[in-house]
């Protein structure tokens, strides 16, 4: 048994549709010009500096608590605010693990190794598939 | 009030070549009181061109120029400049920058990242996207030209990077391979 299936089980009444949501500090919005668009950088999906797991926010539960997406960035207020789908966690061997904070319910974990294998590492390959749900559009840099 | 402080991080062309000597020994000297100072050379046709800083504290700059600096702020190449002195703004990041408990970034990762920098890039080398990271590492991304380049510092004297061509589906990965590092640099321009 892996840690993370020990330690962080991985919640299958999430469905895979389901929308986890991270917190992108300015510093992790990059242009990406092959794309033509504004993303989050894969450092925006790493493990906590401890080893913690990244922690996500569950847009269900949002909806159930009757809250705006945007409440997740109440005193961040210039960070966006992204999306991964568990299923796609699910797809690079991470577990999604609801774990319920004081300050924040509908706080989450997504376990699993996410740096290794380089280009296809899994923190790359949320940071490319991410969907914004609450960012501010800006022009693209010269 | 006759000498002149500059703020930290500043741009000094110390000239010709024989004078990247005396200029390297003057920040040699200057370490043991300061948090940080170094001189990182890069090349030009006319100048060897470099880079002083110390931490947050500030520097004399009258004492830089008794070792024959001869403009301050005169570089090359804008891009790696912009590079820098984004490398150097990360390091006022605090803990926790990212809102969840990230560290600050290294000194000494930020030091690897300029040296890196200077060997990989040269006057045509659009600028990186500068990334901070959990752990106080730093990453640098090229995402242009169909090229995907990123490259990651964890500690001090050690990186990796992926790459990949998206047109031709050509990709690369290493460890301190500064030679095929160079190569995929190369594309960019």
């Amino acid at each position: 048994m892996s840690y993370c299936t020990e330690k962080f089980p991985d919640d299958l009444s999430i469905e895979a549709e389901e929308s986890l949501l991270r917190r992108i500090p300015p510093d992790h919005i990059i242009f990406d010009d092959n794309e033509k668009r504004w993303r989050p950088s894969s450092a925006a999906f790493e493990d906590d500096r401890d080893g913690d797991p990244m922690s996500v926010v569950l847009l269900k539960i949002l909806n159930r608590d009757k809250r705006e997406p945007s409440s997740v960035l109440k005193g961040h207020e210039d960070y966006a605010l992204a999306s991964i789908t568990a299923g796609l966690a699910r797809q690079y061997v991470q577990t999604v693990h609801p774990q319920p904070l004081d300050e924040e319910p509908a706080h989450a974990v997504v376990c699993g190794e996410k740096t290794k294998g380089k280009k296809n590492a899994p923190k790359k390959k949320f940071a490319q598939a991410a969907t914004w749900v609450v960012f501010e559009e800006r022009p693209h840099p010269t | 009030m006759a000498e002149t402080l500059l703020k930290a991080n500043a741009w000094l062309d110390i000239g010709h070549k024989p004078k990247h000597k005396a200029a390297t020994r003057w920040a040699e000297d200057y370490r043991p009181s300061r948090k940080l100072a170094e001189v990182f050379p890069i090349k030009s046709e006319k100048h060897s061109v470099c880079r002083v800083y110390t931490g947050s504290s500030l520097f004399n700059l009258e004492s830089a120029r008794s070792v024959a600096v001869t403009n301050a702020f005169s570089i090359v190449s804008p891009q790696y400049i912009q590079t820098i002195n984004r490398l150097i703004n990360l390091l006022e990041l605090p803990n926790g920058w990212n809102s969840y408990n990230a560290r600050a970034i290294s000194k000494e990762n930020v030091t690897f990242a300029v040296s890196l920098l200077s060997r990989i890039m040269t006057v045509g080398t659009p600028a990186p996207q500068v990334v901070p990271k959990v752990r106080g590492g730093v990453q640098l991304e090229w995402h242009t030209k169909g090229i995907n380049i990123e490259v990651d510092i964890d500690t001090p004297e050690k990186f990796s990077f992926c790459a990949e061509d998206v047109r031709t589906a050509q990709e690369a990965e290493g460890n301190e391979d500064v030679n095929l590092l160079r190569q995929w640099i190369g594309r960019l321009l």
